[in-house]
């Protein structure tokens, strides 16, 4: 019984982050197609933009703290990009 | 949008470290209507939205190797981070001075305006609104290429692409930290407000009474 009430609430879990994740997404398409945007331009699908800020979101991990950016790409070797934006991926642009 | 499109996606997956910074009342933030998370997007002109969104590409130390301002179109977008490898290869020359690094960092940023593909010029057209804005309040500005032969509705000043402006700009600030970084000067051009009807005819506007729930206002 206790097993299938723990199941029942990792399932719930699961899908509220689904859910959020999917949020953030959209937050992002918006961030460089939407706020960016301007008059008079090819729109896109909410569905496509949707799908392809999860992508963007999913795959890539984004930072929000400089010195620990800075820390991974030191020992990483890598390059930072880092996106100025009005709003947060969090919620609206 | 462009971050999720190849080549940029696979570029920022492999190559890079990401990060983001909420900008909203920074001094060179612009302002933008309530985009609720159900609306549609819009693909648009390099350097649109300029004060919204910047991006940068940083050394490991923090030196700012390239910056672009506003919307940029993937393919584009992939060629400056490219570029930005490049310029980190002079930043980390231990064979060079200071003084020779900032000089093939101006030098490489004019060169790379004249390497730009042709498409990507015509991805670079200023807004409409942007050099209405320029010609009235900035006849002056670095962004005019031309006081005359333009199109009278923009005071018949011809302006420079913004491919143009960001490299020009970038070469002004050579081998910079991000923390002496002068973004105004880099990223001002144009109305800091924008109404680009992004939503088309794709999506029903959605109420502004929702639009501002999920805004939290």
């Amino acid at each position: 019984m206790n097993n299938r009430v723990a199941e029942q609430c990792s399932v719930k879990r699961v899908k509220a982050y689904n859910i959020m994740r999917k949020h953030l997404a959209i937050a992002l398409a918006l961030v460089l197609a939407s706020l960016a945007g301007a008059q008079g331009k090819r729109a896109v699908a909410p569905a496509i933009a949707s799908a392809n800020a999860i992508r963007a979101v999913d795959e890539i991990h984004w930072h929000t703290s400089p010195p620990e950016m800075t820390d991974i790409a030191r020992k990483e070797g890598k390059l930072i990009f880092y996106v100025h934006m009005l709003g947060s991926l969090s919620g609206c642009t | 949008m462009s971050l999720s499109l190849d080549p940029t996606f696979t570029e920022l997956t492999s190559d890079f470290v990401c990060g983001t910074r909420d900008i909203t009342g920074a001094p060179w933030a612009g302002k933008s209507g309530i985009h609720p998370i159900e609306g549609g997007a819009v693909f648009t002109t390099n350097g649109a939205g300029p004060h919204n969104v910047q991006m940068f590409v940083l050394a490991p130390d923090g030196t700012v190797l390239t910056a672009l301002p506003g919307y940029w179109n993937s393919e584009d977008l992939a060629l400056e981070l490219d570029f930005a490898k490049k310029l980190y290869q002079v930043w980390i020359d231990p064979n060079l001075s200071l003084e020779t690094k900032r000089f093939k960092f101006v030098q490489m940023h004019m060169q790379h305006i004249v390497d730009h593909p042709a498409a990507m010029v015509r991805r670079s057209q200023m807004q409409g609104f942007d050099k209405k804005f320029e010609a009235k309040n900035r006849p002056n500005s670095d962004t005019i290429l031309a006081k005359t032969g333009g199109d009278p509705k923009f005071g018949g000043f011809q302006f420079k692409t913004t491919d143009v402006i960001m490299h020009e700009r970038m070469a002004a600030q050579p081998f910079v930290n991000y923390r002496d970084f002068n973004v105004v000067a880099f990223s001002d051009y144009g109305r800091p407000k924008y109404d680009k009807k992004e939503e088309g005819e794709l999506a029903p506007p959605p109420t502004m009474k929702k639009a501002k729930r999920h805004r939290g206002g």
